[in-house]
């Protein structure tokens, strides 16, 4: 829960971060899981992220944008457990159950449709996966990717580009021959 | 459909997938895609919005957690090591209980012959050494001792065998298409 000693800065602190950097844990989340598929390690990775942020939480104030600082962290930290755990690419080809709002007559065809897109996402390197994840799932604009990712924005649109024809032309592929 | 609509489905589609398009125009995109049914969509369109609907449900999806913890957590489970640490640890572990047993069931002395005698436990009923015991009897033919120190550690390497055996299964399917296609002829 909330740490807190009555002391009024911290106080202050305390309040700015629960305005604006809690509401940021589904964006956290799913970027996390994004990076690792899968939802027990996307978890613990968010947590890992509000721990590290409340302890950074001075520096937060000097920062223009916290949401992209923190996008950054949850990215860098999801990286640093791949590279320890040295996970197989193959772990990231599972496949989640997401829950929909579209009536029962259409639910199956678009689960399926949904699987074979994210399955197709997971096969991605990490870079274009977590780029186009950035875009089209949370919607930032370019040049706060490239500030998470790293990159200038004319790469970031060059990545983008390439990850999206990518995963259009498997997914015709598999919609044309099914999974292969 | 409209001459006009089917232009500017032609165009934002193109343009998401060079990269060009705005957020309003991807919008307007999902829109568009989503108004049309698929046999009205060439099968490129159709992919896109595919994608383009998943992704939107993907950004629907919530953190399961209903409380965040700021303070640094200490992480309970164990440390995930590879094969090879695991098989390392499992033989370092093997080598040491050998060498430990061996110790203490053959404490080693020279005799006044300068030869290497092992000196076990004595037999109560009959004054003999005990080098071991199998099924809770003693055993006092060293021969019996060393034969069956031999069958443990021969099905110790089977076992370690076998385990690293089951990599075998993780093999690609051409290969498993090629050993039926073997065994077929």
């Amino acid at each position: 829960m909330w740490p807190g000693n009555g002391n009024e800065d911290e106080s202050m602190t305390y309040q700015e971060f629960n305005r604006e950097i809690v509401p940021l844990k589904d964006k956290l989340y799913r970027c996390a899981l994004a990076i690792l598929g899968n939802r027990m390690d996307a978890e613990d990775m968010l947590q890992d992220t509000y721990g590290k942020l409340w302890t950074l939480r001075e520096k937060l104030d000097s920062l223009d944008n916290r949401e992209a600082y923190a996008m950054r962290m949850v990215r860098n930290l999801c990286l640093d457990q791949l590279r320890a755990h040295r996970l197989h690419e193959d772990k990231l080809e599972e496949v989640f159950n997401h829950r929909t709002e579209e009536g029962p007559g259409q639910q199956e065809d678009l689960k399926d449709m949904d699987a074979v897109v994210k399955r197709v996402i997971a096969q991605l390197p990490e870079k274009p996966r977590t780029v186009i994840h950035l875009r089209d799932v949370e919607g930032y604009e370019m040049d706060e990717i490239a500030a998470i990712v790293g990159d200038d924005p004319a790469t970031v649109r060059v990545t983008l580009s390439r990850a999206r024809k990518t995963v259009r032309e498997k997914v015709i592929n598999i919609m044309n021959y099914g999974l292969r | 459909m409209a001459y006009d609509n089917m232009q500017e489905l032609e165009r934002l589609t193109s343009l998401y997938l060079e990269g060009e398009s705005t957020l309003e125009e991807e919008t307007r995109l999902r829109e568009l895609l989503a108004s049309l049914p698929d046999s009205a969509l060439t099968p490129e369109q159709q992919s896109v919005k595919a994608m383009l609907g998943c992704f939107g449900r993907m950004a629907r999806e919530e953190a399961p957690v209903e409380d965040i913890a700021l303070m640094p957590r200490v992480r309970m489970e164990a440390p995930r090591r590879s094969l090879w640490r695991q098989v390392a640890s499992v033989a370092a572990v093997a080598v040491l209980g050998i060498f430990i047993g061996s110790t203490l069931a053959l404490r080693q002395d020279k005799g006044s012959s300068g030869t290497i005698e092992a000196t076990a436990r004595i037999a109560p009923t009959t004054g003999d050494p005990v080098y071991g015991y199998i099924n809770g009897q003693p055993v006092t033919d060293a021969n019996v001792a060393v034969r069956q120190s031999e069958e443990v550690l021969r099905s110790m390497g089977m076992q370690m065998n076998k385990s690293a055996g089951y990599l075998s299964s993780f093999d690609g399917p051409m290969e498993r298409v090629s050993a039926a296609l073997t065994n077929m002829k």
